[in-house]
């Protein structure tokens, strides 16, 4: 348990630093956007305490607010996501009732369907917000494929790094 | 009572939800003047629209007061217009309104009761003798002539109304000089007839019947109606016309009681009650 709270410690601070000082600052084709802060709340460990996760997920977007200077942003973005992401928790029978504290979302253990689901939810409800806030133009179609496309940009990384994260 | 704290504590992290949201909005909108002035324009338009909507709301409660006080300004008015006054002199008369004097002024009324359906149809005011009404001055609305006051109290006077077997009105044709009398064949309440115009009078169905002001009772000029269908056959010296009333006596609210100011004077000259020219056959009336 120790373990996993070193490594989730870990995991937070390496994931704001490489998103508040390294991809903050690098420009991406087509105005696209990588977040790879939202990839702490997506393989936060799945556990009773709802409450934890909220507050995670905020600090975490709120450390990224404090590097990049987009205050409130990322945090209203990662809150956003961690309430999803406790959502899904709460009404996934398999997830919401299992006896572990602290178990973790790793692609083998829920499968592909499942894992693609909840990965898709909690990035895309990660990106609605912040693009939605940060455009305050929520059906301009430009804003929206941004959106959709840095989504998937995400979505991919989510996919890559999962091995790496729940290892 | 156990189970009551078991929700609430399951359900908490909605409400750490909403404060940590609320608590990153406040951050962020407090630093991003552009978001902020887009939500300040969108709320001034929402209570704009708000305020828009209850104040038309509110202004259906102050309905009653405004139509008193438009019907006040409209008395006003009238009694300001060129139908309630009469010449100083007849060589110079028509040179400046300075000129004219006032003849007519104008009581606004409420009407308490209305019967439209009787042969012999009559109204109730809420003005009588306290507020200068006596038997004789005629009582008109917004679109045409309503009748004459017949009984007087302190607080209320009784209209003949237009629809009485025993009413009339100085009328004339707006195209022609000829005037005749106006009075209500006791079928429908929007229709009356007109006659005493000569046969060589070419009447024009649709054309518009005025008051003609010899009676001195009913301004001149006031719509009366305006011409259906003439009546009478050929050879009849006089014509007979058909006439519709514009006045909808069924939706009449508010009056207004027409004053003559040389209604004294005018008495004084006449032989009999002026409170009787207007009205046929009646006991007391004397026609003009």
């Amino acid at each position: 348990m120790r373990t996993l709270l070193g490594k989730n410690i870990v995991r937070f601070i390496f994931l704001v630093l490489l998103q508040g000082l390294v991809l903050a600052h690098i420009p991406l084709p087509l105005h696209l956007q990588l977040f790879v802060s939202v990839l702490f709340i997506l393989f936060m460990p799945f556990g009773k305490r709802a409450w934890i996760g909220l507050l995670f997920g905020f600090l975490s977007g709120l450390c990224v607010d404090t590097l990049t200077g987009t205050w409130g942003l990322h945090a209203a973005s990662a809150t956003a996501a961690a309430f999803v992401r406790e959502l899904y928790v709460r009404f996934s029978e398999r997830y919401g009732h299992s006896e572990s504290e602290f178990g973790t979302p790793p692609l083998s253990r829920m499968g592909l369907p499942d894992f693609s689901a909840y990965a898709a939810l909690v990035i895309l409800s990660y990106h609605a917000v912040f693009f939605a806030l940060d455009a305050f133009r929520i059906w301009d179609l430009t804003t929206f494929g941004i959106m959709l496309g840095s989504s998937m940009l995400c979505y991919f990384c989510a996919f890559l790094s999962q091995k790496w994260f729940t290892r | 009572m156990n189970a009551f704290w078991q929700i609430i504590k399951r359900h908490a992290y909605i409400g750490l939800f909403v404060v940590l949201m609320f608590v990153s909005l406040q951050l962020f909108f407090r630093y991003h003047s552009y978001q902020q002035s887009m939500v300040h324009g969108f709320g001034l338009e929402l209570q704009g629209g708000m305020n828009a909507s209850t104040q038309r709301f509110r202004q259906l409660f102050y309905l009653r007061e405004t139509n008193a006080a438009l019907q006040a300004e409209n008395a006003e008015l009238r009694a300001l217009a060129a139908m309630s006054h009469v010449p100083r002199t007849q060589a110079d008369s028509t040179v400046c309104d300075s000129l004219y004097r006032q003849l007519y002024t104008y009581l606004p009324a409420q009407i308490l009761y209305n019967s439209t359906e009787m042969k012999n149809n009559h109204l109730l005011l809420n003005v009588g003798r306290r507020d200068g009404v006596f038997p004789g001055m005629a009582v008109i609305a917004p679109q045409g002539v309503v009748g004459i006051v017949k009984e007087v109290s302190s607080h209320f006077s009784s209209v003949l109304s237009v629809l009485h077997s025993q009413s009339k009105v100085s009328v004339r044709l707006s195209s022609e000089a000829y005037s005749g009398s106006l009075y209500w064949n006791g079928k429908a309440s929007d229709m009356a007839e007109m006659d005493e115009i000569p046969s060589h009078v070419v009447v024009r169905k649709g054309e518009k019947v005025l008051t003609s002001g010899y009676s001195l009772v009913y301004p001149p000029g006031i719509e009366v109606g305006r011409v259906v269908d003439v009546l009478s056959k050929p050879g009849d010296e006089f014509q007979r016309l058909s006439v519709r009333l514009v006045q909808d006596f069924k939706a009449l609210d508010r009056v207004y009681v027409v004053k003559n100011l040389y209604r004294v004077e005018l008495d004084s000259l006449m032989t009999g009650d002026m409170a009787g020219w207007p009205i046929r056959q009646a006991p007391e009336a004397t026609e003009d």
